[in-house]
């Protein structure tokens, strides 16, 4: 896990914007850019793709951090996807079911893998393996995070995260809240480097960046804040203010 | 049992337009148990189609099991006169009866039901989806919960990261997480080992329709 300001990761999350030119795409990146180096990107609803996103990313200097969900795509897509971001390289993913869109609900899901067997699939490439147990030329190192739910029923997600971690996940994304004793009671038990998740819109800036310190006392690795689309300006601010907070 | 519902009316006269003379064939079995095909219904129908549409009815009756192609076919034959006066069979069953029907009688169909699941009476007017009939059961070890059902999202592997309070977010937090449920079963039987279970991919090509069970003769 890319780390920075003395161990402690400042990252952006983002979605991907809907439009048909990569115009939003790039704006967004480079108001992001100005937050720090290290972007999650997540695919939108009707969003351009992640992986384009990625390799744009890659190229202005970013170290892009892919979510990579269940919901949307089969095992020939999602290994299409990872070999490609491992082609690109991208180090370090996140995998996850993927909510439900009510906007979306007449699609079709398809969740043909789950967390774990998507972190299965990824052992196997890292064995120079492809889905079909054939030999997979060039090597793959991408590290995948996973994501730990603050809302869920806590003996069930230890023993979840347990099950993941035996699969290959590396590192932990919590869920977002604002609630620092909340955030901190899950890290206690997450033996994987946890970061922290906090919504943009969900507290103000001053709030935010107040956030930073307490966790990383509170052995949290890092604070990736969730920016919504025209909030990047906003979002990048409240990242540098949190890192000047610490220096 | 098969779980039916009834056909928007309107449907069902658009696909009848075209004859003139039905024969009604409805169902004793799950049908019935839904109000969907069971003897009121097919009454019903008829009224309807006789008052309404100015169809001829020549004959109607309840099939104990038209899923059975050696039932339905026993009791075609017993009506095979009056079958050979009608341009159409109005079936009031659910998909496998109208097509079991269909291999066993050479006359247009017209079904006045969608069928939706395999499910569970908990009461009358009351039908709940259990099974996914996917060929490669985990209820021995998931509490008798079945998560490729009771999971929205059919997962396999424990619960996914959208969960809110043991409420599923697929059905806005109304209703329970299936995971959370097995949960909450296997450790009051003190059997949450098999939550650590890894369950491998599912081999989707053993579920490639249309599915068949032979036996070996």
């Amino acid at each position: 896990m890319t780390k920075n300001n003395g161990g402690f990761l400042f990252t952006a999350q983002w979605e991907t914007p809907g439009s048909l030119s990569l115009e939003p795409l790039l704006q967004g990146l480079e108001a992001l850019k100005k937050g720090g180096e290290v972007v999650h990107i997540l695919e939108g609803e009707g969003g351009l793709s992640p992986l384009v996103a990625a390799a744009k990313a890659r190229k202005m200097g970013l170290k892009p951090v892919v979510h990579v969900q269940c919901r949307d795509r089969n095992r020939r897509a999602l290994f299409s996807d990872l070999a490609t971001l491992a082609a690109l390289g991208v180090k370090e993913v996140v995998i996850s079911t993927g909510g439900h869109s009510p906007q979306l609900a007449p699609a079709k899901p398809v969740y043909d893998l789950d967390v774990i067997q998507i972190l299965q699939m990824m052992q196997d490439m890292g064995r120079g393996r492809d889905l079909a147990g054939r030999p997979l030329a060039g090597s793959f190192s991408v590290s995948p995070g996973v994501v730990v739910n603050l809302r869920g029923e806590p003996e069930l997600e230890k023993l979840s995260l347990r099950k993941k971690m035996d699969m290959g996940a590396a590192f932990a994304l919590l869920t977002p809240s604002t609630r620092l004793e909340e955030i901190e009671a899950v890290a206690s038990w997450v033996s994987l480097p946890t970061i922290a998740s906090v919504k943009l819109e969900e507290a103000n800036s001053q709030e935010i960046v107040a956030m930073a310190r307490p966790l990383m006392n509170g052995g949290v690795r890092g604070l990736n804040l969730i920016v919504g689309s025209g909030q990047e300006g906003r979002g990048a601010e409240v990242l540098a203010q949190m890192r000047r907070s610490l220096s | 049992m098969l779980i039916t519902t009834k056909k928007p009316w309107s449907e069902v006269q658009e696909m009848a337009a075209d004859y003139q003379t039905l024969g009604i064939v409805g169902c004793g079995d799950c049908c019935a148990a839904c109000q969907t095909g069971g003897s009121e219904q097919i009454k019903e129908a008829a009224a309807k189609l006789t008052e309404e549409s100015k169809k001829e009815i020549v004959f109607s009756f309840t099939c104990e099991a038209p899923c059975d192609q050696r039932i339905i076919r026993r009791d075609l034959r017993r009506v095979s006169k009056e079958l050979s006066q009608v341009d159409a069979l109005v079936v009031m069953t659910c998909g496998i009866g109208v097509q079991s029907l269909a291999h066993v009688v050479d006359k247009p169909l017209i079904p006045t039901n969608n069928t939706q699941f395999p499910g569970s009476a908990a009461r009358l007017g009351a039908f709940y989806e259990y099974c996914s009939t996917c060929g490669d059961c985990v209820l021995g070890e998931t509490a008798a919960i079945c998560p490729v059902t009771m999971c929205p999202k059919g997962l396999l592997n424990g619960p996914c990261e959208e969960v809110a309070e043991g409420m599923c977010d697929v059905f806005g937090y109304q209703k329970p997480c299936a995971w959370t449920d097995i949960y909450a079963r296997l450790k009051a039987r003190n059997s949450t080992d098999y939550l650590q279970k890894v369950r491998p991919a599912r081999d989707w090509s053993s579920r490639m329709s249309p599915r068949q069970v032979v036996w070996a003769r």
